[in-house]
């Protein structure tokens, strides 16, 4: 029986003690406030405004647009949203509070890594996709097929999501936002010339999945996937960074456990 | 004669009243502690890094990625670094405490706007000029005019003073540090986009640093290549009145504000 009979009781056991409450809770902030329309609102109209912008309209042109500006816009939106996600409730204790209720704190580093992914995958990425999508339908043109076209899609996802880790990671490591954002909008503009400095560093940063570059094969990065074509070149950066994401997660859950709130 | 023996007494009166106090407090931030010269450091690394003063001597190339530098990468860091300038305060209620003590909200906040905008002028715009300007001298490459190069680094100034008085606005208006970084960040990487448009270009500091689409033009590599800026008055001046305004507006809110 609980203690609090407003409260209701979920019982669990283990490492992932408390994980049901604290995603209810997580995906709250995200489908239960003003926060899911708003940054679809603010996606869907910046992917069209970015489209229609790039000079001329055509297929080719809203794939080169989507790459070189959408994107970036994706990432950003990530740096913006996840800087609080774990240091704005260190900061007000809502963390120690959490955490002398009966839930571990690796539940709660994977609801906000799930609930944030989720939120970013569905009101960023999707959005854009369908707004991309219906722009194609609109031109007139032969649209990718509406699998490939998510397949794309989704492999375009691990770019927002190294930064979305990256971001969780440096929440956990670090006390200072002005540090956390410094490092992960660092990384961001930095990155064009991280690469040209250390080619070798192409591998383990996301930058080439979605660039331009003409270096790359095919030129576009992983969205020409949706056009049917192999993105063969790419695995290695996929599974690198895929690698790496998962690395993120795993030191902020070894930090996060080690931390004194 | 203070309640407190400890505290020292500042007279002041009128709507300045405790700004010298806060100023101090605000330097202080600055200068007595790690962030000056972690800033320095930053910036220094950056500016031969990226504009490859230790390579070949290509004063062009420096020049544009000055613009670079300034306009993207130091205007990160002035969003950065500004974006819990004042909204930190307002939350954890230190904002409430300070003006519960005869400090007047003008005063708050132009000690804020004053302390910063000091900050970034020395470890952002003196010392990247300083050094591009000692690479240039070593290189033995031609120098643009002390006069010419004061200018540019005013050019400078008034795009991160842009940035700094936008964020600072922001941070009146709003509570939510979401908004405040989507807002500035959001508008920084839409420049590219909206400054090629003639009369939003204008209103944004984009074009005064970073070279314009086509042109390889701005100011900042106008005036580092000892060529006039008249044709980049409009931008200046729309500038500097925006800053102007953001902090009226800043200051008028503020004055409003229940904290």
């Amino acid at each position: 029986m609980t203690a609090n009979r407003a409260l209701t009781l979920v019982t669990g056991h283990g490492w992932l003690r408390g994980f049901g409450n604290l995603l209810d809770n997580e995906l709250a902030r995200w489908w239960k406030t003003p926060l899911w329309w708003i940054v679809s609102l603010v996606y869907a109209a910046l992917t069209f405004f970015l489209l229609n912008t790039g000079g001329f309209r055509n297929e080719g042109m809203f794939v080169y647009r989507y790459k070189d500006s959408v994107a970036l816009f994706h990432t950003v939106g990530v740096i913006v949203l996840m800087q609080g996600a774990l240091m704005g409730d260190k900061k007000d204790g809502t963390v120690a509070w959490v955490l002398s209720k009966p839930a571990t704190r690796t539940a709660l580093i994977l609801a906000k890594l799930i609930a944030y992914s989720l939120g970013v995958l569905t009101t960023m990425l999707l959005v854009s996709g369908a707004v991309l999508y219906v722009e194609w339908l609109i031109l007139g043109t032969v649209p990718p097929k509406p699998l490939l076209f998510l397949k794309a899609l989704g492999l375009a996802f691990l770019s927002p999501m190294w930064y979305l880790t990256l971001m969780l990671m440096l929440g956990a490591l670090l006390d200072n936002r002005m540090a956390i954002l410094g490092i992960g909008s660092g990384l961001l503009v930095l990155s064009g010339k991280l690469l040209s400095w250390f080619p070798m560093l192409r591998y383990t940063l996301p930058w080439y999945l979605l660039s331009n570059a003409a270096t790359q094969d095919p030129a576009g990065g992983v969205m020409m996937l949706a056009f049917g074509w192999s993105i063969e070149h790419y695995t290695p950066t996929l599974v690198i960074v895929a690698v790496e994401c998962f690395l993120f997660v795993l030191v902020a859950l070894w930090r996060f456990n080690q931390d004194e709130f | 004669m203070a309640a407190n023996s400890t505290f020292e007494r500042v007279s002041g009166l009128g709507w300045l009243q405790g700004f010298e106090n806060l100023l101090s407090h605000e330097l202080a931030r600055w200068w007595k502690t790690r962030m000056w010269w972690i800033q320095c450091l930053l910036w220094s690394i950056l500016t031969v890094a990226l504009l490859n003063l230790g390579g070949e001597p290509d004063r062009s190339f420096a020049a544009m990625m000055f613009g670079q530098l300034t306009g993207v990468f130091q205007a990160v860091g002035v969003i950065v670094i500004m974006q819990g300038a004042l909204l930190d305060e307002k939350i954890d209620g230190r904002a409430a405490w300070i003006l519960s003590k005869p400090a007047t909200r003008p005063a708050y906040i132009l000690s804020k706007l004053i302390a910063y905008g000091l900050g970034m002028l020395v470890t952002m715009v003196l010392l990247s000029g300083v050094i591009l300007y000692t690479a240039w001298l070593i290189q033995g490459t031609t120098l643009p005019g002390p006069i010419h190069f004061l200018k540019a680094l005013g050019v400078i100034s008034l795009s991160h003073l842009w940035y700094l008085t936008l964020t600072l606005m922001l941070a009146v208006l709003f509570s939510n540090r979401i908004v405040i970084l989507g807002f500035s960040g959001g508008l920084l990487a839409l420049s590219d986009n909206l400054a090629r448009y003639t009369p939003v270009g204008v209103l944004l500091p984009w074009n005064l640093t970073v070279a314009g689409w086509g042109t390889e033009r701005s100011p900042l590599i106008d005036l580092l290549s000892g060529q006039p800026i008249d044709s980049f008055l409009p931008n200046l001046g729309v500038v500097a009145a925006e800053c102007v305004l953001f902090v009226l507006i800043a200051l008028l809110r503020f004055n409003r504000q229940e904290l």
